[in-house]
């Protein structure tokens, strides 16, 4: 299976750093968000730097390719961009992992002519409830509304209490 | 320009939310100060506009810009950001004496009916004051910076988006309460003699200068994360923590002793005697200066 371009990725942090390698003239890091990997929509961010020097190259075409480990599983092959990513150093693609395991992760440089690879494993765990998405929100506006509620709640206690002095 | 450079320009990611909340807060703002500005123009000028809305600028800025992007593989861009969030946002928003422009910003059905419950609520009121004692503030203010250097703490900022947030929340909250005593918007009152801010603003600008001098001088990588991602044009680990440590230490003297020269002025200066201000027109409803001169009171670092 072959996907085309992707839409903008997230996570402009990049997230974690699954490989850094020295390849070719290349140092090439891969970058996975979210940590850990779950299933559904993963960011794979890719920065390619001139091996000697460590300057950021800005016109190689990377290529991503995801393979399930398991038999009889086609790989997913997309192409990162600069584009898609908002830390614009970054060659970034978002990639539906619709299932856990262990996947291989293979990224292709190619720049003037000259290409080289970077390999990583990543393991995707199931996906979590949208909940924990949302946990801080959630503490947040609980401890809100609750304060609010104590303040009604002491604030009615203490009128019935006037109410029924003399 | 070299390319790289202009990426790097181009990286801004703009958190949907915090835009929100801040374009929320610029316009509630904005329309309250008009409102006030019509009946005490001297009180709410344009300066306190621009500063209220510098400040809420400058963080935006330091959220959305390529700071944010750039601060995971650099750590002296991490350091901007934070003295961003920590030395400039909150003066600017406090210079801009916000208080009352944001109450009268808001429609007056949430202000009479939902949050003067809330404020009029005692114990709100006596946890208000509390945490706004400049002894509370400082302690506040330096207890967080502290903690969140630790390298333990540090990294799990790192590590976690969620965290990061939280420990941006905690710089930006504390440092709030840090500079109301020092900048003391209007209509709050000081609570200490204007003298003891000077050391106040010392005592800070010495826990400054022992953290910063932790960072510069370790020579052991005290947050390792930014040993596992890929270096930039070559920086080792140990420049780049010296670097941040050096941009700690000398952006946040400068700011700490430029504000501790600017209430030496203003304490060493005569203080002049002014008419009671428009608030009495205000109450009158004449606009005609009353009898009455008082001695200046307004706010020792405030704008005039």
């Amino acid at each position: 299976m072959c996907a085309g371009e992707s839409p903008v990725a997230w996570g402009h942090h990049g997230g974690e750093v699954c490989s850094m390698e020295s390849a070719g003239p290349f140092l090439i890091t891969i970058f996975t968000d979210p940590t850990p990997l779950r299933t559904g929509p993963v960011d794979i961010s890719v920065l390619v730097q001139e091996g000697n020097s460590g300057q950021p190259l800005l016109d190689a075409i990377v290529t991503v390719r995801l393979q399930e480990q398991k038999p009889g599983k086609s790989p997913i092959l997309v192409r990162a961009t600069r584009q898609s990513s908002a830390n614009k150093l970054l060659y970034s693609t978002l990639v539906d992992l619709s299932t856990p395991g262990w996947w291989g992760l293979q990224v292709n440089v190619e720049q003037q002519a000259v290409s080289a690879q970077a390999v990583c494993t990543v393991m995707v765990t199931p996906a979590r409830s949208w909940i924990f998405s949302f946990w801080l929100y959630l503490t947040l506006f609980s401890v809100i509304f609750g304060a609010a509620g104590l303040r009604y709640r002491f604030g009615q206690h203490r009128k019935s209490l006037l109410l029924r002095q003399p | 320009m070299d390319p790289v450079v202009t990426a790097i320009l181009q990286s801004w990611a703009f958190p949907p939310w915090i835009t929100l909340s801040l374009l929320v807060t610029a316009g509630v703002y904005l329309r309250g100060w008009r409102r006030l500005h019509h009946g005490l123009p001297h009180r709410f000028g344009l300066r306190h506009l621009v500063a209220f809305q510098a400040g809420l600028f400058a963080l935006l800025f330091a959220l959305a810009s390529p700071l944010d992007v750039l601060a995971d593989l650099l750590l002296w861009v991490h350091m901007v950001q934070h003295l961003l969030l920590m030395m400039v946002v909150p003066p600017l928003l406090w210079l801009g004496a916000p208080l009352l422009p944001l109450l009268r910003g808001l429609p007056r059905g949430i202000v009479k009916h939902r949050l003067g419950t809330l404020l009029t609520w005692p114990f709100l009121q006596r946890l208000g004051r509390l945490l706004t004692h400049p002894a509370v503030c400082w302690l506040a203010f330096v207890g967080t910076t502290i903690a969140w250097h630790m390298p333990r703490l540090y990294e799990l900022a790192l590590r976690s988006q969620s965290w990061h947030e939280v420990q941006h929340a905690c710089f930006l909250s504390t440092a709030l309460l840090f500079w109301w005593p020092v900048i003391q918007p209007w209509p709050s009152r000081p609570r200490w003699p204007r003298w003891a801010m000077i050391l106040y603003l010392l005592g800070a600008d010495l826990q400054n200068t022992a953290l910063s001098a932790f960072l510069i001088f370790s020579e052991r990588i005290l947050y390792p994360a930014y040993a596992r991602v890929p270096r930039l044009w070559g920086v080792s680990v140990l420049n780049d923590q010296a670097a941040g440590g050096t941009i700690m230490w000398v952006c946040g003297s400068v700011i700490f002793l430029v504000t501790v020269g600017i209430l030496v002025i203003r304490l060493l200066a005569p203080t002049p005697a002014r008419t009671v201000d428009s608030m009495s027109s205000l109450r009158t409803g004449t606009g005609r200066a009353p009898a009455v001169t008082l001695p200046d009171r307004t706010s020792p670092l405030g704008l005039p």
